[in-house]
């Protein structure tokens, strides 16, 4: 009887089909059948397991945190899933905004240096942010209120702050000036102010990417507004989220690349967001602590790719704040992130360890993509 | 009034339902159903056989089955490919959802031979009006430049996402785009709803 090798069949049946008697598949012609259903496309055996669910996609749409919420799910339980999604990232808003008056954020800030007693999650996003803080030396720094304040009132009056505001402004901005006590409570020193616009949304797609793998949804895309995107799984044809990764400007929404993306996460940060024009200088929302104005390091925008959405997104304002230089120096001493950057002189650069799933469609726009090692 | 007719036909996403990328994908799940059915069957039928013989000759008889099953779908599937996702000729709405300011993008486009030939994307404010030459004007007139020309590049930038839909025939090619505006976000949104009319 020829003997038909057993090995490229046992990897790409999947394990629902495994516990079939083996007598089922022992026949050459069953086994001819089966590769080629299996091996003329690879997610076959995946979809073959999901058969009695096929997979269903389903989408939602809804604004929290002050930006537009998209998210698309696939698998039998995908709506459900879905509609408890949106209710954690409405929760995580009134938790940590800090336009809320009566969100946690909102007391911890207004307290006036007393110990306040937070939730779990406000008390986790907090501690990491903490940590980011830390690890970037303050580049992103979450003790940042009074600063981002002061801009935002000019940018409503359309008027630049006065070097005195801003130094004013500048005193308590260190996340040094937050104190946590052994209950888990936490106050803020010297009148210092958290905003957590910067790490809230990277923070709600790891709650929610947690969230799809114990509902055991099969994919799902989170995309929370202009800045994270949270990428669980793979699509039911087996391909890896792709996404497109925007040019500097306002009006068109030309893309100069895409990132595939499987189980991980995307934070970008781009200088056209918020910004406002006065005396012929565009000032916009990333704002340098070392000199109390919008940075201004030659860095248009930086994506960050990452194994967690919290660190993601503080790491795209704290290397859009160092620099290009600064930035990858900073990669290679931590390594534990992924990064590309596009540059006011329209250069594209990534880090190594991307380059794998980072495609560069920018040549026709005037862009150039550089080595690594430029 | 049509904005009144808009409104009734409005809804929100939540729980919009489709086979994940048209017909091709939810005709390889079908395949796999068929697969998982069979050899429920026939594992049945082995436990109840009394001989191996008789077992031996069933099997050859539903290996033939098998065969003949998957040939047939699999020939299926190969028309698929070629033919992809069928569109409905005609005109066809989506609506995004209310972005902060109660405002949200209407998408008309329009199907012929399975291809988009055109498309408008227009956004209603709260009060019943569209984002048009007025946009960024307060009562009617510029009360400020920097404000009116912001306001006018978002407008143009609709036009732009619509004309890039028609000559790209997809958006982008991408599942999201990092940094794109509410605007875009709700245009996707609606190009979204707009063409899953098409494709019933």
């Amino acid at each position: 009887m020829p003997c038909v090798p057993q090995t490229p069949l046992g990897p790409l049946v999947s394990r629902d089909l495994r516990p079939a008697p083996p007598v089922l598949f022992s026949r050459p012609v069953d086994r001819v059948w089966l590769m080629m259903l299996f091996t003329k496309k690879k997610s076959r055996s995946r979809a073959a397991h999901e058969a009695t669910a096929a997979p269903l996609k389903a989408t939602v749409s809804f604004i929290a945190m002050g930006t537009m919420m998209r998210f698309c799910a696939y698998g039998a339980q995908a709506q459900r899933f879905l509609e408890n999604a949106e209710a954690t990232t409405v929760e995580l808003d009134r938790l940590l905004s800090v336009f809320s008056p009566h969100s946690e954020v909102s007391q911890l800030n207004e307290a006036d240096g007393a110990w306040i007693e937070l939730s779990a999650h406000t008390a986790a996003v907090l501690s990491e942010a903490c940590d980011y803080s830390a690890q970037t030396d303050g580049t992103y720094d979450l003790a940042i209120g009074t600063l981002v304040n002061l801009w935002s009132a000019s940018k409503q009056a359309g008027v630049v702050p006065t070097p005195e505001d801003i130094a004013q402004a500048l005193a308590p901005c260190s996340y040094r000036t937050i104190e946590r006590d052994e209950q888990g409570r936490f106050r803020l020193l010297n009148g210092a102010r958290v905003d957590l616009g910067g790490i809230g949304k990277g923070y709600a797609a790891d709650v929610l990417c947690a969230q799809a793998r114990q509902a055991g949804v099969s994919a799902a895309l989170f995309s929370l507004g202009t800045s994270s995107v949270g990428a669980w799984g793979e699509k039911p044809d087996g391909s890896p989220w792709k996404v497109g990764l925007k040019t500097a400007t306002t009006a068109d929404i030309a893309t100069y690349g895409t990132v595939c993306l499987r189980d991980r996460f995307l934070s970008s940060s781009g200088d056209w967001e918020q910004c406002f024009v006065k005396g012929g200088r565009r000032y916009h929302h990333i704002l340098d602590k070392s000199s109390g104005y919008p940075a201004d390091t030659g860095l248009r925008s930086v994506a960050v790719i990452a194994d967690s959405g919290a660190q993601s997104e503080a790491y795209s304002t704290a290397l859009f704040v160092m620099g290009l230089d600064d930035a990858l120096a900073f990669y290679r001493q931590r390594g534990d992130f992924e990064a590309v950057f596009l540059t006011s002189d329209r250069q594209v650069i990534a880090t190594p360890k991307i380059s794998t799933s980072f495609e560069f469609t920018g040549e026709d726009m005037g862009y150039h993509l550089l080595p690594y090692n430029y | 009034m049509m904005h009144d007719v808009t409104v009734k036909t409005r809804s929100k996403n939540v729980g919009t339902q489709e086979t994940p990328t048209g017909a091709g994908t939810g005709r390889t799940s079908g395949a796999g159903t068929g697969l998982y059915q069979l050899t429920t069957r026939r594992k049945a039928g082995l436990h109840q056989g009394p001989s191996r013989r008789n077992i031996s000759l069933k099997s050859q008889a539903i290996s033939i089955i098998l065969s003949v099953v998957f040939m047939v779908v699999m020939l299926v599937g190969c028309k698929d490919t070629t033919r992809e996702v069928t569109l409905r000729d005609g005109t066809f709405s989506g609506f995004s959802s209310e972005d902060d300011t109660a405002a949200y993008g209407e998408v008309t486009v329009t199907i012929q031979d399975n291809k988009i030939t055109d498309c408008r994307f227009v956004t209603w404010q709260a009060d019943g009006s569209i984002k048009d030459i007025d946009y960024g004007k307060v009562n009617g007139v510029v009360a400020n430049q920097d404000y009116y020309d912001k306001a006018q590049l978002a407008v143009e930038a609709m036009k732009q996402y619509a004309q890039q839909l028609v000559q790209a025939q997809d958006l982008e090619g991408v599942d999201v785009i990092a940094g794109a505006t509410i605007a875009y976000n709700q245009f996707n949104e609606a190009v979204d709803a707009a063409l899953a009319e098409a494709k019933k």
